[in-house]
């Protein structure tokens, strides 16, 4: 029995996250922005990362910009430690270190199960988009979002769209605009009034 | 037994009714003394490139830690010229100065963003840290035997002894510092190149490190027009989030 589950549960996954990824994923570089994080940059759930340089200490890490990320922006980091060695125990722990609640749009339903086993390690970023982007389009169908001006979040929305005003880029979802920044060196969107 | 010294020192000095003394400091010379010739060696290249392959750790809340990896390449013309590509499992990013601007593009989603720039990589290094929160990949390679190497900062130096990274035959040292512990190899012979650098940091329980390794080139060949940016069809152009005053809060 637990080897029917084991064989099928992947294709299964598979399924639903195409079914879910397919309407959802934006045309090209419409948006969705595939969302980008760490490199040493992990998601909110990061406590400290080990400092790159010697002579120059990371000061404003932890200052502002930081906090913005860590208070606000919340990504889901999965690390998904899925132990499945040909063992009768399948033990399969998957820790959303970080759920943000208040935003719906990260809550990683099914995204981690990544290839059926195996570490998938890393939290979720690159290729996690397709895995991301099946969670959210998921949650966002059940879910209103109440989105606050100014604030900022590692990832969008679904179904955004670029859009150029005053020279500047926006990514415009559904009637929320936000605007993406580099904090850090990391990519961010901070919540802004309609620029029109 | 380190220790055990400082405090007899500071309890002599104390008895003596001498100003308090300063902490315990251990730098062996012949440390230091690398440390400074290898800065200065690298004050005197013009123009080189770099591969660095590099793994770091992130601190997760309950004190898990996890390890990333990336390679990152650097053409440096000094003074004025910088490229640094960085390719991670969860960014790439280059990193363009061409002596009046820089510019930070993230290829995967496809945004950048370019900032008039001072003249210096030097003063890069310090611009974009203190208004932007960015930090140029292997800074450490432009400050070393520059008036911003924080030797000041060393508390312990130690010569560990040979050692050989990716074939090359280095001598392994180790420093401390406040809130960091670091280690080096240097090239041995008349190229006193940093082959390869482990930091990590102190200031976290779980002490996660940094580490580098690096392969040297120093007669490289490249078009000047490896520091022009020249954005592609489909990048669009964001902003810099400027890191605001401590006390603004949030």
């Amino acid at each position: 029995m637990k080897t029917y589950i084991r064989l099928f549960t992947p294709a299964l996954a598979l399924l639903l996250l195409t079914a879910a990824v397919l309407p959802a994923m934006p045309p090209t570089r419409g948006g969705g922005g595939a969302p980008q994080r760490g490199g040493g940059g992990g998601g909110g759930a990061t406590r400290s990362s080990a400092r790159p340089n010697v002579n120059q200490p990371s000061g404003n890490r932890g200052g502002n910009a930081s906090n913005n990320r860590a208070s606000n922006a919340n990504t889901n980091r999965n690390n998904n430690s899925n132990t499945n060695v040909n063992r009768n125990n399948n033990t399969n722990v998957n820790r959303n270190t970080n759920v943000n609640v208040d935003r719906n749009v990260n809550v990683n339903t099914h995204g981690n199960y990544y290839g059926g086993g195996g570490y998938y390690g890393g939290g979720c970023c690159y290729h996690s988009g397709i895995g991301v982007g099946g969670a959210v389009a998921v949650a966002a169908a059940a879910t209103a979002t109440a989105v606050v001006v100014g604030s900022m979040v590692n990832t969008l929305p679904p179904s955004c769209t670029v859009v150029m005003a005053n020279g500047v880029t926006y990514q415009q979802c559904g009637s929320t605009y936000y605007q993406p920044q580099f904090v850090g060196g990391s990519t961010s969107y901070m919540v802004v009034n309609s620029p029109y | 037994m380190k220790r055990n010294i400082g405090y007899t020192i500071a309890a002599l000095l104390l008895a003596t009714g001498l100003s308090a003394p300063l902490p315990a400091q251990d730098k062996a010379p012949e440390a230091m003394n690398a440390l400074n010739y290898m800065g200065t060696y690298l004050r005197t290249l013009k123009d080189f490139q770099v591969e660095a392959v590099v793994t770091t750790e992130d601190v997760l809340t309950d004190g898990q830690k996890v390890q990333f990896g990336s390679k990152t390449n650097i053409l440096a013309q000094l003074p004025s010229k910088l490229r640094v590509s960085v390719e991670g499992e969860q960014k790439s990013r280059l990193f363009l100065y061409d002596g009046s601007t820089f510019t930070l593009y993230a290829r995967r989603v496809g945004y950048y963003a370019t900032v008039p720039a001072p003249d210096t990589i030097g003063k890069l290094i310090d611009v974009v840290s203190e208004k932007y929160d960015i930090q140029i990949p292997l800074l450490d390679l432009f400050l070393w035997g520059g008036p911003k190497a924080g030797a000041d900062e060393i508390t312990s130096a130690d010569d560990i002894g040979p050692g050989v990274v990716e074939g090359v035959t280095c001598e392994h040292y180790a420093f401390r510092q406040p809130g960091l512990d670091w280690q080096v190899w240097i090239q041995l012979g008349d190229h006193p190149l940093p082959r390869k650098l482990v930091l990590t940091t102190t200031t976290d329980e779980a002490r996660p490190q940094h580490t580098s390794v690096l392969t040297w080139n120093l007669a490289p060949s490249y078009s000047e027009d490896a520091f022009v940016f020249d954005p592609p069809a489909d990048a669009h152009k964001i902003v810099f989030a400027e890191v605001k005053d401590a006390s603004a809060g949030n």
